[in-house]
């Protein structure tokens, strides 16, 4: 355990993401605004909204009239230790200070050992140049004073962007302002990984699957 | 709202990135709100929007540059050279295709009369003059696209829904509250068809933001739609049923003694006496000695009498029935008591569908929620009977006291003000050919040469399409394509892209997008901001803007003392001349600007409530649910009537499913089906069917099947879910003839049918007879392949 709590950044910082699930409508704005600020290619989902419920777009699990669905925007956790880091011979993976796991575009061959090695199936592969493409948290964005683009956009109010760590940030002090019931993803039920990115909610329909989503804490 | 210093920063940063702010043009489709953008601009191409607002944005909007730089754009003037709908085309230049369609004109005009010429009301301001000098038929589009909310324009009064000869844009909306006010209010909110989460994408999060607060969600559709997965409930009532629902609650409602009397009294037409033996409203005139007088006669309780329903001091009685002068009479509230008695739960769930707890308690929610909204969307006017549903949804929200009172209300769309645009710049002229308008359910009458009340007989032999797609977007497309448009001697499309329409066009005119020519983006639906739309980008190609096309059009008629100098740089500060506290320089440095007019007196804290002072704009200053005027059909009452199935029959034989086309995130009406981006997010076209209504037919998993009816028939893939009703099968509106296999989906759908009372009633509402979009009666079956 002590190798892979290296990983944790000594800043204490992991700037994250905090996506309420009672407010998602699966509209996909902020699929398509990730995709533009990033100016990847028609395909490439570093952020993905699956329907939870059938799997199919917008169809529900369960028979008529008992049904459920919800969409869950997936995107990369930045893991406190991340899998994809360990899976990549070229150490073109790393988790900065600020607790964002990055790419090095420099560094990366496109061997594409990582995309399996993620638990949660958030790795794009670029089709222009086969390299691999994940949340940055928009550092670009960051580095201007702006928020990350998918929160700026989501017409639900859904998403949340801060320091997971901190207590002042726009997480906890949303948190507290509407507190639900907090979840992380499950991720095949390895806790090791220990994904960042918190999820919430007051409806019972989030806690029907285990496998999808694990109650925090 | 970024400051110019933000945005001068983000230009800097953005590096060789041009970045302007203008608007999303999705208004109207997507119900948002006209949200203010940046434009990202590379190399004379728009790369990206941006929100300018946060959250206030959607994924609709984040494909329009994707759109204005389609590989699918039309780029310069076409010409058909084979047959209609060949494809085969030929370039030509802008010269060459309006002096051909000026002197084809000019022909039709000559042979036929120049009502035989028609257009549609979204041509412009300088398709409108053409329009005027040339004298053509103008197709008012809002009803055969479901639009027309014609039960609640009746009950409440509202009219100018749109004004088919009037300044283009310069619309108003009928009666809604603004969702901040259900988001600070509501207790229990219904969403009565409505698909707010997919279909208002941005209004969702104050319908949440209620339910956060502890406000009970609950939506009543046929299929599961993300709102209803969002809700705390899901009432899944058959199509077409809602108004044998409403009358089981009202029953319930009127049984428990939870009915605002004094309400009822005051401000509906409930205590008015009706006649039995005509249907009609008790008049003063019809009684002894009142000849003058045409009050609304009610009975007064204290004097025992039949008493004006404006004279002060009386008592009137809500219910009950007497002999007034020898003519028998009952209060319309008692008529509608009796009528809705007779849906117990046990009936109106047979009809429904619906267990009986669950009408029970869906009518308890409601009475008791003090206050309760129904959030209501246009899905509930497409059917036959919908008005009867709108009324009887007012008539709920009346007998509860929610009408008027902050969190309750029923709501299509929060109701706006236009800004009074200056009519003189736009004026009509004078001297010009006198034109007619038809609603667009008689469209399809007129094309075939059928007599249509307004126009005669006028068979129309030419069409100039200016944004609007017929043969897309409306019902009746089999019998438009395989019978009308062979008669038809011209037909000019004004496109982005080769739609449906454009396809069967003689000649295709390419059009700019709005960031393609300088504009201003119209405050409408829930937006309450004046945009500045400048040209953000040259015209793509040789696109012109619609204004431009009908000014050279018109000149090539020799019209151009009328043309000549008509521009649309000079027009646009003149047509704000008359708009207080609003002037065009203000919109362009303001780039976005509040229009203080939308809602007056709308505040954050106090958001606007409908019918606040009851101040109803029907003949009684009331809410009538009860519309004499269609006595004699038997719809003057609010009543629940089977839906028709003759429409769609087949050879004698019944169709035994129901189909809904249903609006959904992605396509609004039939724009962004050919963004590519969208084929990534969303599968499709297919058909959802419940695998019993599947295995009977041997229908499998992805299998090709084929819907039909007697009017037409669409091949496509299904898709089997557990979750969709039985018996009802689902297709998502807005795809193209060509995404599907084979047919179209608008040819399943009755072009030329109009419910009798629509027409009734349009004289007190101006509103256009509506189009029974999801009254569709269908089956499936298998293609093999």
């Amino acid at each position: 355990m002590s190798a892979l709590n290296d990983q944790q950044p000594e800043t204490g910082q992991q700037l994250g993401l905090l996506i309420d699930l009672d407010r998602c409508i699966g509209c996909h704005a902020c699929t398509l605004v990730c995709q533009e600020e990033h100016g990847d290619p028609q395909g490439v989902q570093r952020m993905k909204v699956p329907t939870i419920g059938s799997g199919h777009h917008d169809i529900p699990a369960g028979v008529y009239p008992d049904v459920w669905m919800y969409f869950q925007p997936r995107m990369c956790q930045h893991c406190i230790n991340p899998p994809c880091i360990e899976s990549c011979p070229f150490e073109a993976i790393e988790k900065r200070d600020d607790g964002v796991v990055e790419i090095i575009d420099e560094d990366c061959t496109g061997c594409n050992l990582c995309p399996p090695a993620c638990p949660y199936g958030v790795i794009a592969i670029n089709s222009n140049d086969m390299l691999v493409a994940i949340c940055d948290m928009c550092s670009t964005r960051l580095d201007e004073g702006l928020q990350p683009a998918c929160e700026d956009a989501c017409p639900g109010d859904a998403i949340f962007f801060g320091d997971i760590n901190g207590s002042d940030s726009v997480i906890n002090a949303q948190k507290r302002k509407l507190p639900k019931q907090a979840y992380v993803l499950s991720g095949g039920g390895n806790k090791d990984d220990q994904p960042t990115s918190r999820y919430q909610s007051q409806k019972a329909q989030h806690q029907a699957d285990t496998s999808i989503l694990a109650v925090d804490g | 709202m970024a400051t110019n210093a933000e945005l001068s920063a983000r230009s800097k940063v953005a590096g060789g990135t041009r970045i302007v702010q203008t608007a999303c043009p999705m208004v109207a489709a997507c119900l948002g709100g006209s949200c203010p953008v940046y434009a990202h601009v590379k190399d004379e191409k728009v790369v990206r929007f941006e929100p300018v607002i946060p959250s206030r944005f959607c994924a609709k909007g984040a494909v329009w540059p994707e759109r204005i730089h389609s590989k699918d754009r039309i780029l310069w003037p076409l010409k058909r050279v084979g047959e209609r709908g060949s494809g085969e085309w030929e370039r030509i230049s802008w010269d060459e295709a309006l002096e051909s369609i000026a002197k084809k004109l000019n022909i039709i005009k000559d042979e036929h009369g120049h009502q035989t010429i028609a257009m549609f009301d979204r041509a412009g301001v300088a398709g409108q003059r053409f329009g005027q000098l040339l004298g053509t038929t103008m197709v008012s589009f809002i009803g055969a696209h479901g639009d027309s909310p014609v039960g609640a324009a009746r009950a409440t009064g509202w009219r100018n829904w749109t004004d088919p000869l009037g300044i283009p844009g310069a619309q108003q909306a009928p009666g809604g509250h603004a969702m901040e006010d259900l988001a600070l209010n509501s207790n229990v909110i219904i969403f009565w068809a409505a698909n707010t989460a997919e279909t208002e994408q941005l209004q969702m999060k104050h319908l949440i933001a209620a339910q956060e607060r502890g406000a009970k969600l609950i939506t009543i559709d046929p299929i599961f739609t993300t709102t209803a997965a969002m809700s705390d409930q899901w009432i899944p009532a058959k199509v077409g049923t809602d108004a044998a629902l409403a009358l089981a609650m009202i029953a319930i409602i009127h049984d428990k003694g939870m009915v605002d009397i004094a309400y009822m009294n005051q401000h509906t037409n409930g205590p008015f006496l009706v006649r039995q033996d005509n249907g009609q409203i008790l008049r003063a005139s019809d009684l002894q000695g009142n000849e003058d007088s045409s009050s609304f006669m009610v009975w007064d309780e204290s004097s025992q009498a039949a008493k004006a329903a404006d004279e002060p001091g009386i008592s009137p009685a809500l219910m009950g029935s007497w002999e007034v002068e020898g003519i028998a009479c009952c209060t319309a509230y008692q008529m509608l008591i009796d009528e809705a008695l007779t849906f117990t739960t046990e009936r109106a769930g047979e009809i429904t569908g619906l267990p009986v707890e669950v009408i029970y308690q869906l009518a308890m929610d409601y009475a008791t929620a003090e206050p309760g909204a129904i959030k209501k969307g246009w899905g509930i006017g497409r059917t036959y009977h919908a008005h009867h549903v709108e009324r009887l949804m007012l008539t709920l929200a009346a007998m509860t006291g929610n009408l008027g009172k902050p969190g309750g209300g029923v709501s299509a769309i929060s109701s706006f003000q236009a800004p009074p645009l200056n009519r003189k710049a736009a004026e009509r002229l004078t001297d010009t050919v006198p034109q007619t308008v038809i609603d667009g359910l008689s469209l399809l009458a007129a094309t075939a040469g059928e007599e249509v009340p307004e126009l005669g007989k006028f068979p129309i032999k030419a069409l100039i399409m200016a944004g609007m797609n017929w043969v897309g977007q409306w019902p009746g497309q089999a019998k438009t394509l395989r019978e009308v448009l062979p008669n038809i001697e011209l037909i000019v499309v004004h496109e982005l892209v080769m739609s449906d329409a454009a396809k069967m066009a003689d000649y295709v005119l390419p059009v700019t997008t709005p960031y393609e020519h300088e504009g201003v983006c119209m405050p409408g639906y829930y937006g309450n901001l004046i945009q500045h739309m400048p040209e953000v980008i040259p015209p793509v190609g040789e696109s012109k803007s619609d204004f431009e096309i009908f000014r050279h059009l018109g000149m090539k008629m020799g019209w151009s003392e009328h043309f000549e100098d008509l521009n649309e740089a000079a027009l646009l500060p003149k047509m704000w001349e008359t708009v207080p506290g609003v002037s065009f320089d203000r919109i362009k440095e303001e780039k976005a600007l509040v229009w203080e007019g939308f809602n007056p007196g709308a505040t954050e804290e106090h958001p606007h409530v409908e019918w606040a002072e009851a101040q109803f704009r029907t003949p009684s200053g009331r809410l009538e649910f009860y519309a004499e005027e269609c006595a004699d059909l038997g719809d003057a009452l609010p009543i629940y009537r089977e839906r028709p199935r003759d429409l769609y029959a087949l050879a004698g034989e019944q169709l035994p499913l129901s189909l809904v086309s249903y609006h959904s995130k992605f396509l609004p009406s039939a724009t962004l089906n050919e963004v590519a981006t969208f084929r990534d997010l969303i599968p499709g076209p297919y058909v959802t069917v419940n695998p019993l209504d599947a295995e009977s037919r041997d229908i499998g998993e992805d299998d090709i099947v084929e819907i039909y009816n007697g009017l037409g028939s669409v091949i496509l893939h299904a898709r089997l879910s557990e979750g969709m009703r039985p018996g009802t099968i689902a297709v998502m509106q807005g795809w193209r003839r060509s995404s599907f296999i084979e047919g179209g989906m608008q040819e399943l759908v009755s072009g030329n049918v109009t419910n009798p009372a629509h027409l009734k009633m349009k004289p007190l509402t101006g509103a256009d007879p509506n189009a029974p979009l999801h009254d569709v009666w269908v089956d499936i079956r298998k293609v093999n392949t």
